[in-house]
């Protein structure tokens, strides 16, 4: 792939990322517990390590993150964002190296990390492990989000990587 | 998606399931009373079985909390994005609700909880 076309899918997987975060605003899924969504703009990220340089990659994540906080959010949903995706980032990379995971599991590992990562912002920002009791269903949400994510991304994988 | 892929979702949803069935039923079963805590000190301990309201006026802002018919809800705060407000009643022993702008968290004991040490008194430590 040239340059040029990852500069391109850069651009295109960031502005893609913005309008998955607007449509998820617009269908907010709540059942008491903030955290648990499905989180439909990481599908940029996941389809990105999929056939991208993980630097773009990476790139597309840090711009996703600041221009979706700014626009939809603050500056400390920004920071909650940036420390759950860029733990997700380097856990997907992990795992996306060891042998016998496809998208799929990688995704899975992803949102796990990604709920966990916030977590434990949020536990040191109140100072207390109250936060924690929040630990089993953001597990169990993450993983059943990443799995869904990561059954996306592959679909469309097979479309963009020919 | 491959046999490790379902093996690592089964094995996270076994891990997620154990872990809230333990914190279901480790400490005392029976809540009692909800600790508030700002920025890690502890604010106030208010019992469960009283009902009022709890306003929490500080640097970081404002938030109000209910207590009645045994659990508590955040009914209002004045931070930017209101998550705290979303949270359900919480009742049950280890429940919480946080707001994180404001650096609060509430969170439900039972008489053997550890913790907040002043039971019973609606002691304001600050």
């Amino acid at each position: 792939m040239k340059k040029t076309e990852q500069i391109a899918y850069c651009a295109m997987l960031t502005a893609l990322s913005m309008i998955f975060s607007y449509i998820e605003a617009l269908l907010p899924l709540s059942i008491g517990i903030p955290g648990v969504k499905l989180g439909l703009s990481n599908l940029v990220v996941v389809t990105g390590l999929s056939f991208l340089p993980v630097g773009w990659v990476f790139l597309v994540l840090v711009l996703k993150v600041t221009l979706v906080s700014f626009l939809f959010g603050n500056f400390s949903i920004w920071i909650y964002s940036m420390a759950g995706g860029v733990l997700s980032f380097f856990v997907m990379l992990a795992v996306k190296r060891r042998k016998g995971f496809s998208l799929v599991g990688v995704s899975i590992a992803g949102g796990v990390s990604h709920n966990a990562g916030q977590l434990a912002v949020a536990a040191l920002t109140v100072k207390s492990l109250a936060p924690l009791y929040y630990l089993p269903v953001l597990i169990a949400a993450g993983a059943v989000a990443g799995a869904v994510i990561g059954i996306v991304s592959q679909r469309v994988q097979k479309h963009i990587v020919r | 998606m491959k046999k490790k892929d379902v093996f690592l979702l089964m094995l996270l949803l076994a891990a997620a399931a154990a872990a809230a069935i333990f914190l279901r039923f480790s400490g005392e079963q029976e809540a009692r009373r909800i600790v508030v805590t700002v920025d890690g000190a502890v604010f106030g301990t208010y019992s469960l079985f009283e009902e009022r309201t709890v306003d929490v006026e500080n640097a970081f802002g404002h938030n109000r909390i209910v207590i009645e018919n045994g659990s508590a809800y955040m009914e209002a705060a004045d931070c930017p994005d209101k998550y705290c407000m979303t949270y359900k009643p919480v009742s049950r022993t280890n429940e919480s609700i946080i707001c994180l702008p404001h650096r609060l968290a509430v969170r439900v004991e039972g008489a053997g909880s550890t913790g907040g040490k002043q039971t019973e008194i609606d002691g304001i430590a600050q």
